[in-house]
């Protein structure tokens, strides 16, 4: 892929990509120098991306990796907000973001990316490269947390 | 409104709200930054005839050498010591060494980055990757002088690595001994697998399928560097020889040694003390009042703490943030309080009866795990006890234990466990080849020192 092309599918990605960084390390700077470290890493990457209609997942994973790479950071300085899947109760009393941004990691990195921005199971579990059933598990757990009724199908954002 | 409506409009708002102005130009950022990297390195290239552009890295004039102090730093490195002012400091007077090697074997792939350097501190930055199935790497290190004879009295701090993260550890020199300008760093790689979700440890499930007692080296790398030393300034030493007495204890704060990324206060107890001195919890300030804190390098990784046992001689070297370049004297050490080990055996042994699962010595709500004195399925004899809170082995017990023999022993590895459904936690160790039927575990501290007021000591 050459940098013209990069360039286009990103800026057609961007606000996409902001949203996930935005909800998952729950930091409008923070999501910034996400997506910012993950461009650049994708730009030097862009070579090695042999099919291109795989692009949203393979820069939505690096994303990922980058926003994990700081989450655990951060939780090396200090504790870091999440409550357990027991705390039903205290996810209730939480406003909707807030609660998504207190997911366990695992539950909200499958709730963002499924249901905010727009990855199908499939494009999810690549995206995470875990199994789709490991997506499934997940994301009925994370949308029980959170009392939301959506379909289980492909969603449209 | 329903929750399914909150989302609705939740996901209306993200979709509608403006993307912050400086997301605006990240792709022509991302494109200057890959310029600026290939223009650097095209630049170590052109500076000498060798053929293998990684070795250029390392035979840099001091001229040259200079010059990478003020290239500008990558965001990874700010990241890695960000939590360290000593670190951060050295950086910004030109302390730091740029590397650039890298090596991969059997699929692992080591990047040696960048090194700070002070008289007896190596900082060596470095990312590990390799295949998707490895979720934190170990780089057990060694260092040898170019004919490969070892070297000898030094010491290394933890290093473990998140797959493709710039992370880094510190290797110390005994006081005296300062590091070669030429050496050899080698690496044996080792790797921890991704685990299931469920952190339990069971005997059907032993420690050893989570945390390896002898792990594998998958990756033997080997990297020779030149280490600039002519940027290195002096250690300064400041005489202090005060007596503190906490607790009953008497220790003599003897001198502290500051070089460019770390500090070392040296303590000395006294023979007649009851107890062996275990931790000092303590700060020092300068004269602006600025505070710095114990450790050498405050990450979860490498914060190298302390050096040397007080039962061998008496003295040890406590590490903190260091005051070098921009902490003058006089300077005050506030001390706050300690951990203490009872010297007598009853009180600081654990002694367990792994014939009747039994044990006397142990601490208040410490209990013995159903399962202690068992074997687990891979033949090993499990030690575990139960406490109340999430702890690691080593806060409630030393490395040492005693066999049945009475020859004393370390633990290579400890392990935790949790139920909190239960409201309970183990930590345990598992032996191999254990033929005795009793085992006495030292604690790591029998009793506290914690001081409402610090006593602080002011010296020059």
């Amino acid at each position: 892929m050459d940098g013209m092309e990069f360039a286009q599918r990103c800026e057609a990605l961007k606000p996409r990509l902001y949203r996930t960084a935005l909800l998952y390390l729950g930091g409008e700077s923070q999501a910034v120098d996400a997506v910012d470290e993950a461009i650049y890493k994708g730009f030097l990457a862009r070579k090695k991306l042999r099919q291109p209609q795989y692009f949203t997942t393979w820069l939505t994973r690096i994303l990922m990796n980058v926003c994990t790479a700081e989450l655990r950071r951060q939780k090396r300085e200090q504790a870091v907000a999440e409550l357990p899947q027991t705390a039903q109760e205290s996810f209730d009393a939480l406003p909707l973001r807030q609660a998504v941004e207190q997911l366990p990691l695992e539950l909200r990195q499958v709730i963002v990316l499924r249901y905010f921005t727009g990855l199908t199971l499939a494009e999810t579990a690549q995206a995470l490269e875990i199994p789709q059933g490991t997506v499934s598990t997940r994301q009925r757990k994370g949308l029980s947390l959170l009392r939301l009724e959506l379909a289980d199908e492909e969603v449209d954002v | 409104m329903t929750r399914n409506e909150e989302y609705l409009a939740l996901l209306s708002q993200l979709e509608a709200a403006p993307l912050p102005p400086s997301l605006t130009d990240s792709v022509p950022k991302a494109h200057a930054k890959a310029r600026r990297r290939r223009s650097w390195q095209a630049s170590l290239i052109s500076l000498s005839g060798a053929a293998a552009a990684f070795a250029l890295a390392v035979n840099l004039s001091a001229p040259f050498a200079l010059a990478c102090g003020k290239v500008p730093i990558l965001k990874d490195l700010a990241a890695a010591v960000a939590t360290s002012p000593s670190m951060k400091a050295a950086i910004e007077h030109d302390y730091i060494q740029y590397v650039g090697q890298s090596q991969t074997e059997n699929g692992i792939t080591l990047a040696l980055e960048y090194l700070i350097l002070d008289r007896t501190q190596l900082n060596i930055f470095c990312t590990v990757s390799g295949p998707e199935r490895y979720d934190s790497y170990f780089l057990h290190s060694f260092l040898s002088i170019p004919d490969g004879e070892p070297l000898n009295n030094y010491g290394v701090s933890g290093s473990m690595f998140t797959p493709g993260e710039l992370g880094g550890f510190s290797v110390h020199t005994d006081p005296g001994v300062s590091f070669p300008e030429n050496m050899l760093l080698t690496f044996q790689v080792t790797a921890m697998e991704r685990t299931s979700d469920t952190a339990t440890i069971s005997l059907d499930t032993p420690a050893a399928n989570h945390y390896d007692v002898e792990p594998q080296v998958i990756a033997t790398l080997t990297f020779p560097i030149t280490l600039d030393l002519h940027r290195l300034g002096p250690s300064r030493q400041v005489d202090i020889g005060q007596w503190i007495e906490l607790d009953g204890q008497r220790l003599l704060v003897q001198t502290l040694d500051i070089d460019a990324t770390q500090a070392r206060l040296t303590v000395v107890s006294d023979p007649d003390n009851s107890k062996w001195c275990e931790g000092l919890l303590f700060t020092l300030r300068d004269v602006h009042g600025k505070e710095y804190k114990p450790g050498s390098w405050a990450t979860s990784n490498s914060n190298y703490v302390a050096q040397g046992d007080d039962r061998e001689g008496g003295q040890v070297v406590y590490y903190l943030e260091s005051p070098y370049f921009d902490g003058q004297g006089p300077y005050t050490l506030s001390i706050s309080g300690a951990d203490w080990l009872d010297k007598a055996d009853d009180k600081r042994l654990v002694k367990v009866d792994l014939t009747n699962n039994s044990a006397t010595g142990l601490p208040q709500g410490v209990t013995l795990d159903p399962d202690c004195g068992k074997l687990t399925v891979a033949g090993q004899m499990r030690l575990a006890f139960r406490v109340a809170d999430p702890a690691d082995p080593h806060t409630l017990f030393s490395w040492r234990y005693y066999d049945g023999a009475g020859k004393t022993h370390h633990f290579n590895q400890g392990w935790q466990s949790g139920h909190p459904e239960e409201n309970f936690y183990v930590v345990g160790f598992d032996l191999t080849n254990y033929p005795y039927d009793t085992i006495a575990l030292e604690l790591s501290h029998t009793s506290s020192t914690q001081l409402e007021t610090p006593l602080e000591i002011e010296f020059e």
